[in-house]
Parts: structure tokens; C-alpha cells; sequence
């Protein structure tokens, strides 16, 4: 199947091709398990339509229905060994973080309603999760009270007596700052090598590794809490006032603001003005060194992005590779503004949300459009 | 002065025992010789005091006898060891002290015992119900024995209530003589990127959802208020067992448009939601601590509290909050009425509330009074 472009002419690249052939042959094994699972797929699946296949190409998030009563489900799959092992890891996760003892501010979970591993495959289905509003659409208040109610929740979880430890072992993940600056420097030596003519970016990732590295005893403070390092609209629900975390996955012991950082990073697009009440929160509230911590934690999560949005040159072609381009030059401009303590210009953030609108994909604008509406599969 | 502080918590650490003792510690250290002795993996740093740590990251045994011997170290020439909680610093702390014939405070903020059961689910009892019944799991009944043991034989015991020190008295046998009371101080005020005005008759209260605390009479009191300010709204933070049956009285009452259940809220959105009501209400037919009036007091609501000694013991009726009869509805909506009608009372509570919070529970009150709680047990 070939992607619909906003360029017609565009001829999917080697990765694209690939992505499209996986998901066809999945969707041919799955549908008749899924089937006699008592469920059935949605015919249209835009979820795995667009540039899916740059962010989480080892299994596929479907929607569909519980066939006896109509309940609408999400249904993840895969017969990829790390998909599997995912899918496996955001159910223990999921189990785990209700039974921990001193992580008891938590979040709810969609309901799972089945699962199911066998020979080389994994199904994971769990109650899709309606909410009449989505988060961005929230009046700014809502959305700021809403977001430091979960970052208060996940700050209550800290790992750090012997019998935490031992509680979490195995279960979470859990970082240090040996590991940040360790992660960060196969970021830096990524996205160097990925656009080896970009003065500007090696410029700004020396820069940033060293303010990492001077500061490394203030991400050491800050780390062995519960932190959800891709916490982002699309991954949580609201309904009502209670917070479902879609992606369990994303879960683990580490630096506090790693969360922050995400969130926050997110809205620089989608919502600056959320970005700057809540960096003004801590700011104000919080002390110097928890105010520099959040700092720290959003040049990580942008080396991160620049990380990956330079590798994602080399998988793109046409108006998508204009679109990796594009977006290399606005996040390095947002990671070199965060270095130097300041935001975006207003201007820059419209002009770059307007370009982008332009150079998505049809299918993209399809994903996005869903992922706005619904806000329900975890990327 | 050589102060030594002992506490089981320390930032990074989020709960205010934590913020308090490095906040003090800051403050005292401005005119004592401060150290501090904390479990804590990680630690902020505090330059103008003295830090010493003991990982949490090993058995439990092991660090209390860290613990232990660290403070065994720091003991000589120090003149008294203030400890921030009965057990885990208490119990070292204790030992120490006699050894060493240094005084000993300790500073009761949180029975160990019930905080313990509460989290793991073990109770939903009030304090002083949970310390009745006796209905504990060995685990919980250890921290219970330890505490009681480390105040009896400690040389002062800070609470911050005289209903606590009844509760302290009646519970673990510990002298009145050997009971302080000096009150907590109040959170710092929220900075909020956006204003709070205030929304006419929008009253605020909040707490644990549980019977004792009497959300169910300002329910009944807001429904009845609605027949005469059909404008009222009432904003409940907080969650627990009787939420359910709230609801159904709200649905019951006809007041669920009125009324609306926030859960759990930031620190952040409980300021907003107290400071832009008309006014805050603690109704609470138990409790030891007057603190939950400290967020209307600080935010500049008027408020209303029912008439139980933790809060007649630092409220003037009329002066700095009205004061209600417990599980009383009907005298509860005429004292609100009173606030949504009357300007001038409004401003009187509100200048009494900030007066009442300045000389009870700012620091410079409660350090204060921890001076001469110290100077007093040292020339014992």
C-alpha cells in the first residue's frame, strides 16, 4: 500500500516499504486470532498509518470492539521479540505499580481484559478509555492544575530505602546520573554523526553535555523517583479528575523532572504557554537547584528528540525529509534556548506548527487528527 | 547553642518533614551551630549548617546502627539533640542522649505507627481510634512500642496541639510535664502563574473523605443555603471511603450541580481553590491538629470551623474564624450565611487570620518557643 502524500509524485522510501510490509502480513496473522479471541478489528486503522513506522516499528497499537457487546478495546500485538517483550514489560509494570507500598499517589490503568502469549506472538487488550475532552483542549488552568496533580502524584513515589530497592528490582527500570550522561553522550555522538555539516547542532550538543556534566551531582539529588519519561498528552486519559496512564512501559525510577522535562518539551510546540506557567511554577516554588534539575532534564529529552529526529533523516524522502529538516532546525533552536534560559519566540513556535501542517502526509494528518480526538494509544 | 538535628527525612525527599528540618536548620544556624544527621541517599545541600548522611540503600539494622554510631560521634560538645520523629532518628537519638547525658527532644510531628497502617491500607480509623483499639499488625505494633518508649524516657516531647498531647498522655503514657506544644508552622504561600479572584459563594473545604471529618454536614449546610443563594458551590479536595456516600447525598439533596468532588489536588490547586472561595470550612467532629485552618488563614479566606478543642484552642470566635457546634448543619449554613452577607465580618476574620497565623504559626513563633523548650530542658 502505498502512503498518500500531500506530494502525490513521493515514492516511499526503503523504510516506509518495509513498515507497510510488516503491518500487512501482522494484520493478515492477527485478524483471525483476534477473531477467535472474541474481538474484532476496526476497519480503518489510522494508528498505524503515517510516520508510525519512524516511532515504535516492533508492534502494532489497533483499536477494535469486543465482539458479544460492542465495547470498544485497544489491541496490541506483536511477534517481534522486543515487541513481545514490551508488551510483556507494560503489564508487569502495570501489576507492579499498584502492589509497591510507597508508591501509593499513582495513576489508574486501562482494564485489562486479555492476554495472551503463545508460540512468538503477544496480544494485549484493555478497555479503551473515553474522555469527552481532550487535554489540549482543556482551558489553560485545567491543564496546569492537571499536570502538576500527576507530577505531584509521581513525585510521591521515591525509591530509596534498601527495601525499595528490592521492591522494584526487576519490575522498573531505573537510572542514575551516570546514566544520563552516559545515554546523553550516544545522543550527542548520534546526532553529530547523522548531520555531520550542522556546525550549529555539535555546537549546541558540546554545550550541553558539558552543562550536564558540571551539573551531574543535581541529577544524582534528583533521581530513584517514579518518573513516566514519555509523559505527554497522548499517553494519559482524563476522565473526570482521574489521570489513566495509557503506556506503562514508560515508567521507571530515575531523575524526578525526566517527566517534567517530556511534558513540558511537548507543550513548547503544542502549548507555550502551558511550557511557561509550569517552568515559571518551579521557578517560583521550588528551589535553585530543582529549578536547574528541570533544566538539566529538558536538555536530555532534547538531545534525545535531536537524537532521533536525525537518524529519522536517513529513513525519509520528499516533503518527509524536508519535514526531518524542518524539525532538526526547531528543536535545536528550543534545546539551545532551554541551555541559555529562555523560550522560543512566539513567532518561531506559529511559524514551525504552520510549516509542519504543510509537509505531514495525509495519513500523518489523519494519526494526528485521531491522536487529538482521542488521545487513547500510547505511542 | 550546639543543636543537633536527627531526622529520617531530608530533601530531596517531598514531605514537609523533610522541607521543615532543612528550613530550620537554615533559620537556626543563622545564630547556632547546626548539624544535621539524616538518612538520605541524596541530600540537598544546606551551606550554612553541617550535613552528615546514612544510606537508606542498606537493611534496615545495618543503618540504624550507622545511624547510631554517627550520632555517637557528633554528641560531644553538642547541647542538645532535637529529633525529628520517635523511631527511626528517636531510637538512636535516645540512646545517645543517655549515653552521652545530652537532652533529648523529640519532635512527635506524625505518629509513626498510624502513618505506617494508614498507607499500607492497615486502617482507615482515625487516630485516636486507631490507638484505641489496639488493632495493629506486629510490624505496626513495633513502631507503636518503640514510640511510646523512646517519648516516655526522652527529655521533652514537642507536639503540636495540646489535643495531641492528650492523645500522646492518654496512648503512650508519657507525662504531661514532658509535653511542649509548639504549632506547626504554615506551608510557604503558592506563586500561581495566573490570579485567584475570588467567585461569589464558592466555599472550599477539604481533607481525608472519611466521617470524622464532616464533609457530610457542610453538604447538608450547602443545601440548605441554596434556597436562599441559589449561586452557592461548594468545592470538596480530597478523597477516602465516604465518597461514595457523599455523592449520593448530593444527589439525594439535589445539590450535585452545587457541588464538586477534585480528589486528590496539587498543593498548587488546593491555594487556588481555598483562596477564590467566599469561604473555607473545617468541620471535623475529631482531630488533633488545628493545621487545616492554616491554608484559609494563609490564603486570606474567612473561615468556619467546627467548635472541637484542636481548633478552640487556637481560634477566637468571631475574631479569627466563626466557630460552629460539631454535626451541626443548620448552625453551620448560619454562620456561612453570616460571611456571604456581612463585608465587614469578612474582613475582620481575615485580618484575625493573618494576625493569628503570624504570632502562632510563622517561624519566627515557632522557634520561638523551640528556644526556649531547648534552654529550658538544658538547665534541667
Amino acid at each position: 500500500m502505498n502512503e498518500k502524500t500531500n506530494n502525490p509524485e513521493r515514492v516511499p522510501n526503503k523504510v516506509e516499504r518495509e513498515w507497510e510490509e510488516y503491518k500487512k502480513e501482522e494484520l493478515e496473522l492477527f485478524t483471525p486470532i483476534v477473531n477467535a479471541l472474541g474481538y474484532t478489528l476496526d476497519e480503518k486503522q489510522v494508528q498505524i498509518g503515517g510516520e508510525r513506522y519512524l516511532l515504535s516499528p516492533h508492534k502494532l497499537v489497533l483499536t477494535g470492539k469486543r465482539t458479544h457487546d460492542d465495547k470498544k478495546v485497544i489491541i496490541k500485538v506483536s511477534t517481534k521479540v522486543t515487541g513481545v517483550a514490551e508488551l510483556i514489560h507494560e503489564r508487569t509494570c502495570r501489576e507492579a505499580l499498584s502492589s509497591i507500598d510507597f508508591a501509593y499517589n499513582t495513576f489508574f490503568s486501562p482494564e485489562e481484559l486479555l492476554f495472551v502469549q503463545k508460540d512468538n506472538y503477544a496480544i494485549a487488550v484493555t478497555s479503551f478509555i473515553p474522555q469527552d475532552i481532550t487535554f489540549i483542549a482543556r482551558p489553560l488552568q485545567e491543564q496546569f492544575f492537571l499536570a502538576l496533580r500527576a507530577f505531584e502524584a509521581q513525585e510521591g513515589a521515591h525509591a530509596t530505602t534498601y527495601g525499595h530497592m528490592k521492591m522494584i528490582d526487576g519490575l522498573f527500570g531505573s537510572r542514575n546520573s551516570g546514566d544520563y550522561l552516559c545515554t546523553f553522550a550516544t545522543f550527542h555522538k548520534s546526532a553529530v554523526a547523522n548531520s555531520p555539516d550542522n556546525d550549529e547542532l555539535r555546537e549546541a550538543f558540546v554545550r550541553a553535555e558539558k552543562f550536564l556534566s558540571e551539573n551531574s551531582a543535581t541529577i544524582e539529588r534528583y533521581c530513584g523517583f517514579l518518573t513516566h519519561h514519555d509523559f505527554v498528552p497522548h499517553n494519559l486519559r482524563v476522565v473526570g479528575r482521574d489521570i489513566y496512564l495509557l503506556d506503562n512501559t514508560s515508567i521507571d525510577f530515575a531523575n524526578k523532572y525526566e517527566g517534567w522535562a517530556r511534558f513540558i518539551n511537548f507543550m513548547t510546540q503544542f502549548n507555550p504557554e502551558l511550557e511557561k506557567s509550569l517552568v515559571e511554577y518551579v521557578r517560583r516554588n521550588r528551589s535553585e537547584e530543582e529549578y536547574l534539575c528541570l533544566r538539566l532534564m529538558r536538555v536530555y529529552k532534547l538531545g534525545f528528540l535531536l537524537k532521533f529526529r536525525t537518524e529519522s533523516v536517513s529513513k525519509t524522502s520528499g516533503d518527509m525529509l524536508l519535514l526531518a529538516k524542518l524539525r532538526i532546525t526547531f528543536w535545536l533552536h528550543a534545546f539551545t534556548s532551554v541551555l541559555d534560559d529562555t523560550y522560543l519566540p512566539r513567532e518561531e513556535v506559529e511559524a514551525f506548527v504552520a510549516k509542519q501542517g504543510t509537509l505531514r502526509s495525509k495519513d500523518e494528518q489523519e494519526r494526528q487528527k485521531e491522536i487529538s480526538l482521542r488521545q487513547q494509544v500510547s505511542m | 547553642m550546639k543543636i543537633v538535628l536527627a531526622t529520617p527525612l531530608y530533601p530531596p525527599e517531598t514531605e514537609l518533614l523533610a522541607s521543615y528540618t532543612k528550613e530550620l536548620s537554615l533559620r537556626l544556624a543563622r545564630e547556632h551551630e547546626v548539624t544535621i544527621l539524616a538518612y538520605a541517599t541524596n541530600s540537598e545541600s544546606v551551606p550554612t549548617a553541617k550535613l552528615l548522611t546514612i544510606s537508606k540503600r542498606q537493611r534496615l539494622p545495618v543503618r540504624l546502627l550507622k545511624y547510631t554510631f554517627a550520632l555517637w560521634n557528633i554528641a560531644p560538645g553538642q547541647d542538645i539533640i532535637y529529633a525529628q520523629n520517635a523511631v527511626a532518628a528517636g531510637l538512636p537519638a535516645l540512646l545517645v542522649s543517655i549515653l552521652r547525658n545530652i537532652p533529648l527532644v523529640i519532635n512527635f510531628d506524625e505518629d509513626e505507627a498510624w502513618k505506617s497502617a494508614t498507607q499500607l491500607c492497615e486502617t482507615d480509623k482515625y487516630l485516636e481510634d486507631f490507638l484505641a483499639s489496639e488493632d495493629m499488625s506486629p510490624r505496626i505494633k513495633l513502631v507503636h512500642a518503640l514510640q511510646g518508649l523512646v517519648m516516655r524516657h526522652a527529655t521533652m516531647v514537642l507536639v503540636q496541639s495540646e489535643a495531641l498531647s492528650q492523645i500522646v498522655t492518654t496512648h503512650y503514657r508519657v507525662p504531661r510535664a514532658k509535653l511542649s506544644v509548639n504549632h506547626h508552622v504554615a506551608r510557604k504561600s503558592e506563586l500561581l502563574p495566573f490570579p485567584s479572584p475570588v467567585v461569589p459563594f464558592q466555599l472550599a473545604c477539604g481533607g481525608k473523605l472519611i466521617k470524622e471529618n464532616g464533609i457530610e454536614g457542610i453538604v447538608r449546610a450547602t443545601a440548605i443555603l441554596k434556597q436562599k443563594f441559589p449561586a452557592v458551590s461548594l468545592l470538596i479536595s480530597g478523597y477516602g471511603s465516604e465518597e461514595s456516600a457523599l455523592k449520593s447525598l448530593t444527589k439525594e439533596l439535589g445539590i450535585e450541580e452545587q457541588v464538586q468532588f477534585l480528589g486528590r489536588v496539587s498543593h498548587a490547586e488546593s491555594w487556588h481553590v481555598a483562596k477564590s472561595s467566599v469561604a473555607y470550612i473545617h468541620n471535623p467532629n475529631k482531630g488533633f491538629t488545628p493545621d487545616h485552618l492554616l491554608l484559609g488563614f494563609s490564603v486570606g479566606t474567612p473561615v468556619v470551623a467546627s467548635r472541637i478543642p484542636a481548633n478552640t484552642e487556637v481560634v477566637k470566635d468571631g475574631e479569627s474564624a466563626l466557630l460552629v457546634g460539631e454535626n451541626d448543619p443548620r448552625d453551620l449554613t448560619n454562620a456561612i450565611e453570616r460571611i456571604f452577607t456581612d463585608n465587614e465580618l469578612r474582613d475582620k476574620l481575615t485580618k484575625g487570620g493573618s494576625m493569628l497565623l503570624r504570632e502562632r504559626f510563622s517561624w519566627d513563633s515557632h522557634i520561638g518557643a523551640l528556644l526556649r523548650t531547648f534552654t529550658a530542658v538544658m538547665t534541667k
